[in-house]
């Protein structure tokens, strides 16, 4: 089911109700209902990989309880290793076989050996990525005593398939969404007002600015090879929206709809464009997958201890390891060497921690140094994003090749232009409205700082209103549901 | 509980306003913003294919011999003139892009009025296929709008859809905009009474590659098809199912679950895709279309193989 469609509009209003009025008395039926909720979400896609939901939860469940019994060093270690094998073996099995497979012929057919096999037609199951990463997270935890074993299955069924982020996050630590399951929520007003202006937000972002966006992204991508300088660049601006708006989107409308329920997520992304260096862009976008890597991959591996070389070769890891997690392709792979590569600078010279507040904190304008900081970066993640976004690498070099072409100074043009003109003053406004909202969990969080209620619903009115008149007319899958 | 009872209250008290913000704000974009910036609203009375001169001469039409119904295929190939000479008394509503989610509003609003012996629904894969969204601006705009054509809106799942229908409605209640007459001579088509249109005369130049087109099944579209059909043979009417000419180089699969289903009600289809004595570019204006001297040919075979007993 998608957040943007009728299914979704229908679907949150008769789970509300059912949560705050029908099941409110007892925790175990509310996380029930949120389970079912849950299940019925994701089956409203493909209901047969429900069962590798379900087998994915009891497994580590059960690795968990006896994590919980077991204190034989080497029996706990064989628990830890079961769930990781079955997480990731399913992961790897529907994500990278053909991947692997391919790459493995040609690497034989490059020494001579002429290899038969053919790939399989295996379909991806939607927010596999997701869920793997967060059931991992509590087994990690509760092997490492972060966190104990979960108190009931149905808690920890809810934990793992809970509909606002199970498809595309925030990734939850366990011990952050877990212990939630547990308590009794009570509901509260201002966080739900909150959550549905969030929702509003999200579903501006996502409808009208990367919908919208994605047309022209696409057009142009997909016929890069006959278009001047000037108009990939363009390209790879309305794509760096794109991807922006669609993600982002998602996990406002995600953290939103978990407050309506009383749960709090963590933020996703934190106005990653305003960022001043590629460290504190990492800082800002996709935080829960980010965080997740440094928790467990990063850290495991020694992080920052060990000296210059171990710290180089980490970030390297983690990088290209968080470009694999993307995508069974070179191009995420590149995409996430190229941005160890911007990385490596800062590091080298121990500046990647030197932008934690957010941009001209206590002004209304950045200043020219970090109007230069931020256009750099933002040009750096642009270019990027042209390996995230193209088909190979032989088609984001031609493409990057393309740009940096004398055509780049001419004026663009591709079918469309004239609509995409039109759209220029929403994305400016935009803009605008996250500039402003910077300082907040999400764009439109103190947007309106009169409390007036009559001016917060005409502005919220007028939102819905833009949305109406500019959102991209069917609905659209998001762009991470393929990861 | 006062708190989720004060939320929701403040919910539905927000929806109501912002619903009316939105009506106002809509209506008033449509008016002031110029065609070119309307991103989501698509009103467009007096369209190609004269639907709303079609649609206002059927309100004063009754009993007559043959309906024709379908796309621009229809109101192009059926020309009531000649099957008028031969004393049969049609009237063709046909329309632009037309797929069954709207042939069947048409069948519904207008077959009892008409009450003929015969309906031709002329067919061709994309109706099947097509999401039905063009040829509902068309309607929306040049017809009158009630229930039907909001759940039409609904079904649909279109913005553009739903926010054309309230601008529609707008302009015909608050505008009386279906009170406008549309001149019945545009470029080079002329509005022929009865529902047909005729453009004028020249041959087809645009050749293209073999063309090879399968019978895709869009779910509502089967479905509104299907009840079309219901609903005509609730009637005393006489069902030809047609494929009208179409250029050569068009080559489709077998229309198989077509076939299943008109067979299990005793019906045919009659394809007439390739005619022998229709010449690609003499008889054609476009690869899809008859000009009128084609339209004279096969409606003199059509009547033959027809109605000539």
């Amino acid at each position: 089911m998608l957040f943007n469609s009728l299914d979704f509009a229908i679907f949150l209003p008769i789970v509300f109700v059912l949560y705050w009025f029908v099941f409110n008395r007892n925790l175990k039926w509310q996380n029930l209902l949120v389970a079912a909720a849950s299940y019925l979400f994701y089956g409203w896609w493909d209901w047969r990989f429900l069962s590798l939901i379900f087998f994915s939860t009891l497994v580590d469940y059960f690795v968990g309880k006896n994590l919980g019994i077991v204190t034989n060093k080497l029996h706990r270690q064989i628990l830890l290793w079961i769930s990781i094998i079955v997480n990731l073996g399913f992961l790897g099995f529907f994500k990278y076989y053909n991947f692997f497979l391919d790459n493995f012929i040609s690497a034989f057919s490059v020494a001579g050996y002429d290899l038969n096999a053919n790939s399989l037609d295996i379909i991806l199951p939607v927010g596999i990525s997701f869920y793997t990463f967060q059931t991992l997270s509590y087994t990690i935890d509760v092997y490492k005593k972060r966190l104990e074993p979960a108190k009931d299955f149905i808690s920890f069924t809810a934990f793992v398939s809970f509909f606002p982020q199970l498809v595309a996050g925030p990734i939850e630590r366990a011990t952050n969404l877990l212990p939630q399951f547990y308590k009794s929520r009570k509901f509260e007003y201002s966080k739900a007002v909150d959550g549905m202006r969030q929702i509003l937000w999200g579903l501006f972002k996502k409808v009208v600015i990367a919908d919208n966006c994605a047309v022209f992204a696409n057009h142009i991508f997909e016929n890069s090879g006959d278009m001047s300088g000037s108009t990939l660049l363009l390209g790879a601006i309305f794509f760096t929206f794109q991807i922006y708006g669609d993600f982002s989107g998602y996990s406002d409308i995600a953290i939103g709809t978990a407050r309506l329920f009383g749960f709090n997520l963590m933020q996703n992304f934190a106005f990653p464009y305003f960022s001043r260096d590629i460290a504190e862009f990492w800082r800002r976008w996709h935080i829960s997958l980010s965080t997740w890597f440094r928790d467990y991959l990063y850290i495991p591996l020694g992080g920052s201890r060990g000296g210059t070389w171990m710290k180089v070769r980490n970030t390297f890891i983690i990088f290209i390891v968080s470009g694999f997690w993307h995508g069974a392709n070179w191009t995420f792979i590149v995409w996430g060497a190229l941005n160890a590569l911007y990385f490596l600078p800062l590091l080298l010279a121990k500046k990647n921690r030197q932008n934690m507040e957010v941009v001209a904190q206590n002004s209304l304008f950045p200043n020219f140094k970090e109007f230069g900081q931020m256009s750099l970066t933002f040009f750096l993640t642009l270019i990027a994003w042209v390996f995230f976004r193209a088909e190979n690498i032989g088609h984001a070099v031609s493409y990057l090749k393309g740009v940096f072409d004398p055509s780049l100074f001419t004026f663009p043009y591709y079918v469309g232009i004239g609509f995409s003109v039109k759209l220029a003053p929403i994305i400016i406004l935009f803009f605008i409205i996250e500039w402003l909202g910077r300082r907040e969990k999400f764009a439109i969080e103190n947007l309106v700082y009169i409390n007036n209620n009559k001016v917060n619903w005409l502005i919220h009115s007028f939102l819905i209103l833009l949305i109406g008149l500019y959102m991209f007319s069917s609905e659209t899958n998001f762009i991470y549901f393929q990861f | 509980m006062e708190s989720i009872k004060k939320f929701i209250k403040r919910f539905i008290l927000f929806s109501i306003f912002s619903i009316a913000v939105y009506l106002i704000g809509l209506i008033g974009y449509g008016e002031i913003v110029p065609d070119y910036f309307q991103q989501n609203i698509f009103f467009e009375k007096f369209a190609y294919g004269f639907s709303n001169t079609r649609f206002k001469e059927v309100k004063n039409t009754s009993e007559v011999d043959i309906v024709f119904l379908g796309s621009s295929r229809s109101y192009r190939h059926y020309d009531p003139r000649i099957f008028g000479e031969y004393g049969y008394n049609s009237f063709n509503l046909g329309s632009s892009a037309q797929t069954f989610l709207q042939t069947e509003i048409l069948v519904n609003r207008y077959i009892e009025r008409l009450n003929p012996d015969y309906v031709v629904l002329d067919i061709y894969p994309g109706m099947f296929s097509s999401d039905g969204v063009e040829s509902s601006f068309d309607l929306i705009s040049n017809d009158y709008n009630d229930l039907e054509t909001f759940k039409l809106a609904l079904q649909l799942r279109n913005i553009k859809v739903m926010n054309t229908w309230i601008f529609a409605v707008y302009k015909e209640y608050i505008c009386n905009s279906l009170d406008d007459i549309e001149n019945k001579a545009q470029k080079e088509d002329t509005y022929v009474n009865g529902g047909f249109v005729q453009r004028k005369i020249r041959t087809n130049q645009n050749y293209s590659d073999i063309n090879h087109q399968k019978w895709k099944y869009n779910e509502l579209q089967w479905e509104a098809f299907v009840r079309t059909i219901q609903k005509i043979k609730q009637t005393d009417a006489q069902l030809i199912i047609v494929h009208s000419p179409r250029n050569s180089h068009f080559r489709y699969s077998k229309p198989e679950r077509l076939l299943t289903y008109l067979d299990s009600l005793n019906l045919s289809f009659y394809n007439y895709k390739n005619m022998g004595f229709l010449s690609d570019s003499l008889h054609f204006y476009d690869p899809s279309h008859l000009n009128q001297n084609g339209v004279n040919l096969y409606n003199d075979f059509f009547y033959k193989r027809h109605f000539n007993d």
